[in-house]
């Protein structure tokens, strides 16, 4: 708590020190500038961009995953094991992976996709503006699906059978049984997988600082990036710590809505 | 079961059982494939590396890259401090959790539920909303350049999830237990001790194998607080490496590989008290 509350006093100083003096302060001056800074309002519209992009994809390819892991067949347990590796990589391995499979000479995605004919030349993923953002998304959902698709099954496997085989009586086919049975009784797992997806993927610096930095063109430039190269970068500790505060206040909103969600459904349960 | 294999043989069955297996596979195969080109880099003679197409096999005659990376890179000194500052936050947060998790799973009082809205806040923030304002009680503190300082820092992240962990397992012993505890004299710190904690040990082993691995993954702290390249933890060193194209790809892979494998290892390990540890600290 106290470097939060610390954190929002550096916000009201002029500083270009990273210990700000006292005859720099400066009132809300730094937030008065956050409005006409051009880098805050790219910096939300691609933190968004980056969460929503991860989160529904992770989901759905988590649930895809888990839905085709249900039934058992010979190899289920090594699949299994397979989806723990992703997320039980560490971020920095994964950036250095995906950094160099991304390579614009050698990299293994413009092979694999020139291999099958949907590339005619390579493309520089990393510092192509159209690209950059995607293969970042591509990074993150890579390393959370599993997850999603590990947590779905264990909460399919607590599905009623009896349910499923009366629904079959009565002649339902799949995508009703899935709609009907299925989604209302993983609702509350897919719920808390949401809002974890969500967290980490607001909070993810690490990949895209290594990978991009933020670049191209400021197109993967997250606002933990912008907090951080503010700071680090262009020492305007004042602005960051701003920036901060702003981030804070998101964090304090969404949280606040995620437990009124909470809180109205805890009697159903 | 008889009766659906049997099914099987029907044509109509059969594609879609090949519909399935492919499916499964191509996500199984996304789900692999980075980590095996990891390996495959890993294990290429250096000049290998930079041909088109790219040698899609491990060179079985190349396992002395592992030899040279921790001849030719200080990656040894890295990971000795990864594991310093993991066992070191492990160990502070775990000691910190109990208490707090206790307090929260025995105790009613005012502030119990703006304790734990705090809690899940905390868990939200970027770790770069907290490293101006950290950065600055570090360097008054003379914390800067200390593995004692990532040790608070990464604690300060990783210290509300393995309260949840350890709450919610708590809440699970029944307090008849500790009663009977306290009937014979005992106060509440020895009923912790000696009937709770012992009780709890999957949650304890839990909560530590996730504060140690916060600090072997965290990457911005150890960036940003300390500067002193001999007090490097591994995730710092390796990102050092892009962008200065003197290390060898193989090189780099291999210092990946070695970075990786107890991670990977652990979680296969714990995969069932992580799981639930996770989604713990994500509800309520």
């Amino acid at each position: 708590m106290y470097p939060m509350a610390r954190g929002l006093l550096v916000s009201l100083y002029d500083s270009r020190s990273l210990v700000p003096q006292p005859g720099e302060f400066a009132g809300l001056a730094n937030y008065y500038r956050l409005l006409h800074l051009p880098e805050l309002a790219n910096a939300l519209r691609v933190t968004v961009l980056y969460t929503v992009g991860t989160v529904l994809l992770s989901l759905a390819i988590g649930m895809a995953c888990a839905l085709l892991l249900q039934s058992s067949f010979p190899g289920r347990g090594l699949a299994r094991a397979i989806l723990t590796v992703p997320w039980g990589t560490p971020l920095v391995a994964s950036a250095l992976i995906w950094y160099w499979m991304y390579d614009p000479q050698y990299g293994l995605v413009d092979f694999a996709l020139r291999s099958a004919g949907v590339l005619h030349a390579n493309i520089s993923w990393l510092l192509s503006p159209r690209w950059a953002l995607p293969a970042v998304v591509l990074v993150d959902v890579w390393r959370i699906f599993p997850f999603g698709a590990v947590v779905l099954l264990t909460a399919l496997s607590s599905v009623d059978q009896s349910m499923y085989d009366s629904a079959r009586v009565d002649g339902a086919g799949p995508v009703t049984i899935f709609a009907r049975i299925t989604l209302p009784t993983i609702r509350p797992t897919v719920m808390i997988l949401l809002l974890l997806f969500t967290i980490w993927s607001l909070k993810r610096f690490d990949t895209i600082w290594i990978m991009t930095q933020g670049g191209p063109a400021d197109r993967t430039n997250v606002l933990a990036v912008e907090i951080y190269r503010e700071a680090f970068r262009n020492f305007r500790v004042g602005i960051a710590s701003a920036i901060a505060a702003l981030g804070i206040t998101l964090s304090v909103v969404a949280t606040a809505v995620y437990f009124m969600l909470e809180s109205r459904h805890e009697p159903a349960v | 079961m008889s009766l659906q294999s049997s099914a099987a043989l029907r044509p109509r069955r059969l594609a879609r059982w090949v519909v399935l297996y492919t499916l499964v596979a191509a996500a199984i195969g996304f789900a692999a494939l980075p980590v095996y080109w990891m390996l495959v880099t890993a294990m290429q003679r250096g000049p290998d590396l930079y041909v088109w197409p790219p040698h899609r096999l491990p060179n079985p005659h190349e396992l002395g890259v592992f030899y040279r990376l921790f001849t030719t890179q200080p990656i040894g000194r890295w990971l000795l401090n990864s594991a310093i500052v993991g066992c070191g936050t492990a160990s502070l947060s775990v000691a910190l959790s109990v208490l707090g998790a206790y307090s929260l799973s025995r105790f009613r009082y005012r502030g119990r539920t703006a304790f734990s809205f705090l809690l899940l806040l905390t868990q939200m923030l970027p770790s770069t909303v907290l490293i101006v304002p950290l950065f600055i009680v570090f360097k008054e503190t003379h914390l800067l350049n200390t593995r004692l300082g990532l040790v608070i820092a990464d604690t300060a992240v990783i210290a509300p999830i393995t309260v949840w962990i350890l709450k919610t397992f708590f809440d699970t012993i029944p307090t008849e237990i500790e009663e009977a505890g306290l009937m014979d004299g005992c106060s509440r710190l020895d009923v912790l001790r000696r009937i709770t904690l012992p009780l709890s040990a999957p949650a304890v082993v839990a909560a530590f194998a996730i504060g140690f691995f916060e600090a072997w993954n965290e990457f911005v702290f150890a960036l940003t607080f300390v500067s002193d390249q001999s007090l490097w933890v591994t995730s710092v060193g390796l990102a050092s490496w892009i962008g200065y194209l003197t290390t060898p790809v193989e090189i780099m892979m291999s210092g990946a590989v070695i970075f990786t494998l107890p991670s990977i290892l652990l979680f296969l390990a714990l995969q069932r008290q992580l799981i639930s540890g996770l989604v713990a600290g994500g509800i309520r």
